[in-house]
């Protein structure tokens, strides 16, 4: 249930982060180790950590084949959520790609002027902004039944409408609040929300299924 | 946008929407709610749907309508409601405002 052009996209950027983080390893006289500041800078990272951008973008993609296998539709249902998954797979690949370039040229000594926790802030800020536009669509988004555990168009709709508003004022918060906390607190806090909303939704959804459905 | 605005500018299909909040309802289940006749509310739920804010499902003669609001729509309902864009102007404002003579 991913928009074919999107997948290949990001395919290819996946294979270009991959391509470019081996070349930058094959550089290094020690290929475990990287020099995240640039050479002759004191900061060592070991070189699994210039992979998790590629890996971040095959698990999102991973997820998306899960979401793909467990529901089904009509092809004029499946196309909508096609393009949804699709725009989010994207968007997911061009921050990671960014993100990894940033890293790379970091490590080269290049961009030694740009502050990493002011773009931290820019990544959530655009982040949650995405966050923002999708929750808000979300609840407008067709229904599909499911492999395990089907929701009938009523619950799927009630469903629907809390993950919504959920991920709505989860981007406002990555877009507004984030900016306002201090660089250690981003990671473990960004990493806590997500969790709990997906735990959330999960909740949600089992709610739902068990409560009364009025659908006739 | 002007067509969601213009959807819920009016308190009728307002309390439509809110009356769909609850559970899908079909167009004679509806019509108990609201004192005005069936050619009337056909044209507020035409509105709507053009508006995009309910889906209509037929089975056999039978037309139901579900919610379809984004999170931004829902919340513009809450808002007009609260506020009561559309209704009547109560006596007190009226007074206030002059606008009784």
């Amino acid at each position: 249930m991913i928009n074919r052009k999107a997948l290949w996209i990001s395919i290819l950027l996946v294979l270009a982060m991959i391509a470019a983080t081996l070349w930058r390893l094959s550089l290094l006289p020690d290929w475990q180790h990287v020099p995240a500041e640039g050479p002759g800078n004191g900061r060592i990272i070991p070189a699994f950590v210039m992979f998790v951008p590629p890996l971040g973008v095959l698990f999102a993609m991973g997820m998306l084949f899960a979401r793909q296998w467990l529901r089904s539709g009509p092809a004029e249902a499946v196309r909508p959520w096609r393009l949804y998954n699709g725009l989010t797979l994207v968007f997911v690949t061009v921050m990671m790609t960014l993100a990894q370039a940033f890293n790379l040229a970091r490590s080269l000594g290049a961009l030694q002027s740009v502050d990493r926790l002011t773009l931290a802030h820019v990544i959530f800020v655009v982040t949650g902004i995405f966050m923002m536009v999708t929750g808000n669509s979300l609840p407008k988004m067709p229904w599909l039944t499911a492999r395990f555990r089907p929701l009938d168009p009523w619950q799927w709709n009630q469903h629907l409408r809390f993950a919504g508003k959920l991920t709505f004022v989860l981007g406002l918060f990555f877009a507004v609040g984030m900016p306002l906390l201090p660089f250690n607190m981003v990671v473990p806090v960004a990493i806590g929300l997500s969790i709990a909303t997906g735990a959330a939704s999960f909740w949600h959804r089992a709610k739902v299924r068990r409560g009364p459905s009025p659908q006739p | 946008m002007n067509m969601i605005f213009k959807a819920l500018s009016d308190p009728t299909r307002r309390q439509i929407l809110q009356l769909l909040r609850k559970r899908p309802m079909n167009a004679g289940e509806l019509a108990e709610h609201f004192p005005i006749a069936k050619s009337t509310l056909s044209a507020h739920f035409a509105i709507l749907r053009e508006a995009n804010l309910i889906e209509a499902n037929k089975t056999g003669t039978v037309i139901t309508y579900m919610l379809k609001v984004s999170v931004l729509e829902e919340a513009l309902l809450t808002f007009a409601e609260t506020v009561g864009i559309g209704l009547p102007v109560s006596e007190p404002l009226k007074k206030a405002t002059g606008k009784a003579r």
